[in-house]
């Protein structure tokens, strides 16, 4: 079998996360709603209705726009896309066609392995969704709750060269998307979903093969897998010595098959033109500005941060800006403790991103602070409670939503410092011990450590281990002489 | 502008693409007609090709104190979505009925 | 009272509101005076034309008597209980059957449409209710507008002309217009994107208005060709046209085309008369320019008799004070058929997209074979033959490969058409105009058939003088000048520039107040003798 070189380019449809459809005034959110139920005159594309686009789907792109490193266009255009189909109701799709807002750009992020990946960008366009539907035997059932919803569509170019970096391509897209919080990014309700166009050459040939698109992928496993199976069917076909014809495919993830769409669906010629019923898409200076102004800071710029400024390892930055609000807790953690950001990082990557993943939940959800931690380790370091109790002091502080500080106080979580009380103890121990304080005073000093055991057991751990250990040692030495 | 001519291929191409059903006479009285009109469409060629004019969608001009802002992002239901439903011919459980359209599987 | 029908909306107003008359009589009057000289209405089940059809007007599709009543009462009430009423209280206005009319069948004289009820009703249909006037039935047109007699319906018997019934009204406002003219209403509502307001106005002999693109809100209105689609009213006297215009007039979140401009109070403004006015001339609006078998373009004469009325309308301006300006360059003219004849099939292919037969209207009862046979021989069954001939031009003119040579084409010739008027209109430039006067039409209403002739491009010559309107986005009104030697009605458009629907007025008004107590004025239309 001959060595292939894969070719892969993305566009991947992006649902923007605002509150009504880019048209019209129904809610963009249908999730859970009864079919044909959320929708208007304009979505169901009935005769008369008009379009008017919404402020903020122009605001959410624009944000994208700028974040992918792309050139904005001031004036873009809305164009009709025109094709029949069920999903379809206007018979044509707005969309924009030859002047969008956003032109050229890139995202770059890094394998696993930390190779760095770079994936240019053609185009990103404001549009808006077509409508639900599902075959039920032979007749097929058209939902419209979701015509109108926005979308920004956005065109890579053919940079990937597996369906690993296809499938890492999205997660890190999906990461940006919710940093940025122009849009949910979840797979599952379709909020992110993508074709792909795929084709191979054999290693060296210089021109691309023919490309195959694939549509609805709607995962990132069904990324990893639909790629795949239509890399492995066109090599295939070629090892077969056939042709690579340039086809439409749909992925049916529940069937896990790949099937061929009927010409019909898949004419070439959408007859574009100007939608008459809008205006261009105007973007003042001083709207740009207010966007540009309210950028958040992106996840591989304070990645980089986090290692320069913060000292952080590689590792730990990449953890830690997985997503801004994880991000953002810890560098509020850190400004809180002021002092030694690696301690810190290793607490929110071992007890705040362990809460995290036993609760399946987000940061955001956390009844803990950035400031709670801090103080959780402040409190370790003062010695007022050990780190045993420091980490279940950040899942009880989680729980309740209580105080750190507090919580000790109301709790007793804190350590015994109380000399006298500790020596009590510590008498109590030896003097029921007389064979090991003999092994100890006969120069088995280790066994220090099996005291220092017994006291924190019967003091339930509150005791400082290094207090107990001195008033151990003065204990055993002054019974020597006896 | 003979490459522009619509030959009766092209035309029942045309025609599949409307999805629009054409009686004989009909099919052959159109046909006829629009390759009549391509020489008023053509006329759009003796137009002397002036940089200075630039495409418009809309004859006005819409300077920006008359052009109407872009639409708050302000959710109004619609109050009777079930009426755009009840015109549809054929419904289930809420959802408009289309006959299929089949697929060809791939192996 | 006496025949109350033939009054003006604003006559009719008045004595509502005085008290003089109800709006449930005037209603009553109206419904009278469609019973005796309308006929059978306009239906997709129509055999064939009796005699009696032919002497008929047949403006409406549809009487929507109840819903007219129950409006109709409600201001009888207002105005008995000294509650405040609209300017247009009581008024019975009939509207195009292409405006959305909430649980009220809405056509647009296609089959492809029937038994259509919209769940919403269109902007204007709104303003009206506001305005307390009554709508009292819905009228005739061609089907989806497409056409310039009223022929192409598809809901027969087809609309007559109430001036000789052996023509057509014009289109594609005929059932407007003939309604109108008819004294069917005092009032009704159009749309005009090349010339379907103001040429079946001239037609049979009323006003008719085709706004600013952009100052009235289109939605809820079917569309022909979405960039130029206008809405007005014919009305039978300037002041009515002025005082509908105030009432519809405005800028509407929902259609994202109209313009944030103040609305000006039209009716006020018509006493300002024309002194100091400049009015152009421009040769291009005087004859018929086409393009002649060996493909050159080609000048033909309109009718001298409209020359006449013209030499007589300036001649009137002139004695009221009003400056005249000859040879006013209109050179992009010719360059606009082409291309308004290519944007608006474009426009209106995309526009019929939405009518597959699942969501609303027509859907093939025979057996199908799967989604797309359904659509093949719904819109196959539900569309005329003169939208299907639009459709597929319209197809076929807006193939990706065709898009920088057609259509890239038309949009620039547009900007050139526009620098047209803009010259002629600009207050610092050489011509400082404020009102374009052409004829409205080449000649008076012709002959059934005529329209479908051999050459479906004589069609266009019908709308030479209005289209360019349409698709520089300027206002115009049609406003009656006179009789043919045939006795039939003849009309003059005063032109204006954007937003300025007052100047226009002002000029037809002018031109009315003028001649008002002509003879040719006092002569009625064949269905009302």
């Amino acid at each position: 079998m001959a060595e292939y070189e894969v070719t892969i380019g993305l566009e991947t449809h992006i649902q923007l996360n605002t509150i009504t459809k880019a048209f019209c005034s129904c809610k963009a959110d249908s999730w859970g709603d009864a079919p044909n139920t959320n929708i208007c005159p304009v979505c169901s594309g009935l005769p008369g209705a008009l379009p008017a686009a919404n402020k903020a789907m122009v605001e959410k792109a624009l944000i994208l726009c700028l974040a992918m490193n792309a050139d904005i266009n001031m004036t873009s255009f809305f164009d009709r896309k025109n094709y029949l189909y069920a999903d379809l109701p206007a018979g044509y799709q707005i969309t924009q066609n030859d002047k969008p807002i956003g032109i050229g750009g890139y995202l770059d992020f890094q394998m696993d392995d930390g190779r760095p990946v770079r994936v240019r960008i053609d185009n990103l366009h404001m549009e808006e969704d077509a409508g639900k539907t599902r075959n039920e035997g032979d007749i097929r059932l058209i939902d419209m709750n979701r015509c109108g919803v926005p979308l920004v569509e956005m065109v890579t170019q053919p940079d990937m060269h597996s369906a690993d970096e296809a499938a890492t391509y999205l997660i890190k897209l999906r990461q940006l998307l919710r940093w940025l919080g122009i849009s949910e990014a979840n797979m599952e309700k379709a909020h992110l979903r993508c074709d792909a166009n795929v084709s191979i050459r054999p290693k060296g040939q210089v021109k691309l093969g023919k490309k195959c698109e694939i549509k609805n992928i709607n995962s990132i496993e069904a990324v990893r897998t639909a790629i795949n199976y239509e890399i492995q069917r066109q090599i295939k076909e070629v090892e077969a010595g056939n042709e690579i014809e340039q086809w439409t495919i749909e992925w049916d993830n529940d069937a896990l098959e790949l099937r061929k769409m009927r010409s019909k669906e898949t004419a070439a010629d959408y007859r574009y033109f100007r939608e008459p019923n809008l205006m261009p898409v105007v973007i003042s200076e001083e709207f740009l500005q207010s966007v540009k102004e309210g950028m958040p800071e992106l996840p591989l710029a304070r990645q980089k941060r986090f290692e320069t400024e913060l000292g952080l390892p590689a590792y730990d930055a990449s953890i830690l800006t997985a997503d801004r609000e994880t991000s953002e807790f810890f560098e509020e953690a850190a400004k809180v403790y002021g002092e030694d950001n690696k301690r810190v990082s290793n607490w929110m990557m071992n007890e705040v991103l362990r809460i995290v993943n036993e609760k399946g939940i987000g940061v955001a959800e956390l009844k803990i602070t950035p400031s709670n931690l801090a103080d959780i380790i402040r409190l370790v370091d003062k010695k007022t409670i050990n780190t045993t109790t420091g980490k279940t002091l950040v899942d009880k502080v989680n729980d309740s939503g209580k105080d750190p500080a507090a919580l000790v106080k109301e709790l007793g979580l804190g350590l015994v410092s109380d000399d006298s009380i500790i020596r009590e103890v510590c008498e109590k121990i030896v003097a029921n011990s007389p064979k090991e304080k003999a092994l100890y005073l006969g120069g088995k000093e280790t066994l220090i450590g099996w005291f220092v055991g017994q006291v924190m057991r019967e003091m339930r751990g509150k005791a400082d281990p290094e207090l107990a250990k001195t008033i151990l040692e003065s204990v055993l030495k002054a019974g020597e002489g006896n | 502008m003979d490459d522009d001519k619509i030959t009766k291929e092209l035309f029942e191409e045309y025609v599949n693409v409307a999805e629009v059903e054409l009686s004989s006479e009909e099919a052959d009285s159109i046909y006829a007609k629009m390759n009549e009109q391509l020489k008023v469409i053509h006329q759009l060629l003796s137009i002397p090709h002036e940089a200075e004019y630039d495409p418009v969608i809309h004859g006005n001009p819409y300077p920006a104190e008359i052009r109407m802002p872009l639409r708050e992002d302000v959710w109004i239901p619609f109050e009777h979505p079930e009426d755009i439903l009840a015109a549809a011919p054929r419904t289930s459980d809420g959802y408009i009925v289309s006959p299929d359209v089949p697929h060809q599987k791939l192996v | 009272m006496s025949d109350l029908t033939s009054l003006t909306a604003l006559e009719q107003a008045k004595l509502i509101r005085e008290k003089q008359i109800s709006a449930v009589e005037l209603l009553d009057q109206t419904l009278e005076q469609v019973k005796r000289v309308d006929g059978r209405p306009g239906s997709l089940d129509f055999d064939h034309e009796t005699e009696e059809d032919k002497h008929k007007v047949h403006a409406f599709i549809i009487l929507t008597e109840e819903h007219a009543r129950e409006k109709a009462r409600s201001v009888d009430e207002r105005i008995a209980k000294g509650k405040s009423v609209g300017a247009l209280a009581g008024v019975p206005y009939s509207v195009k059957d292409v405006y959305c009319t909430k649980g009220i069948q809405t056509t647009a004289a296609s089959k492809i449409l029937s038994g259509w009820k919209p769940p919403y009703d269109s902007t204007v249909i709104e303003k009206m209710d506001q305005a307390d006037a009554v709508m009292f039935g819905k009228v005739n047109l061609d089907e989806f507008t497409f056409g310039g007699s009223n022929e192409t319906t598809a809901f027969k018997p087809t609309v007559r002309n109430p001036w000789n019934t052996d023509r057509v009204p014009g289109g594609s406002s005929g059932g407007s217009a003939a309604a109108v003219a008819a004294n069917e209403g005092a009032i009704s509502l159009g749309t005009d994107t090349g010339g379907s307001i103001r040429e079946p106005a001239a037609f049979t002999g009323v006003v008719g208005l085709k706004p600013t693109y952009g100052r009235v809100s289109r939605y809820g209105v079917i569309p022909f060709a979405s960039s130029m689609d206008s809405l007005g009213p014919l009305t039978r006297s300037v002041s009515d046209a002025a005082l509908v215009l105030r009432e519809i007039a405005g800028f509407d979140p929902r259609d994202s085309v109209t313009g944030k401009v103040s609305v000006d109070n039209y009716l006020e403004e018509l006493k300002k008369g024309v002194k100091g006015m400049r009015i152009g001339i421009s040769q291009d609006y005087m004859q018929i320019t086409y393009m002649d078998d060996n493909g050159e373009y080609a000048s033909a004469p309109i009718d001298p008799v409209l020359l006449a009325k013209m030499e007589k309308a300036i001649s009137i301006y002139k004695e009221l004070g009003a400056e005249i300006i000859e040879d006013i360059p209109m050179p992009n003219t010719k360059y606009s058929v082409p291309s308004y004849f290519v944007i608006t099939r474009i426009e209106a292919y995309s526009n019929l997209q939405r009518y597959d037969g699942l969501k609303y209207g027509h859907s093939t009862s025979r057996p199908v074979t799967d989604m797309y046979d359904l659509y093949y021989k719904s819109r196959g069954e539900g569309f005329g033959y003169q939208t299907k001939l639009r459709l597929l031009t319209g197809l076929f003119a807006s193939q990706e490969k065709f898009y920088e040579k057609y259509y890239g084409r038309a949009m620039r010739a547009r900007g050139m058409l526009r620098n047209d008027f803009d010259n002629a209109f600009n207050p610092q430039g050489k011509y400082r105009l404020d009102v374009l006067l052409t004829p409205s039409t080449p000649s008076a209403a012709f002959p059934f058939g005529g329209a479908t002739a051999k050459d479906s491009l004589k069609m266009q010559f019908a709308d030479q003088f209005t289209s360019p309107m349409n698709f520089a986005g300027t206002p115009g009104v049609s406003f009656p000048c006179g009789l043919d030697n045939e006795g039939m009605p003849l009309g003059l458009q005063a032109a204006g520039y954007d937003y300025c629907e007052s100047k226009i007025l002002r000029a037809a008004y002018a031109f009315e107040q003028a001649t008002i107590d002509e003879d040719w004025r006092k002569v009625k239309p064949m269905v009302l003798k």
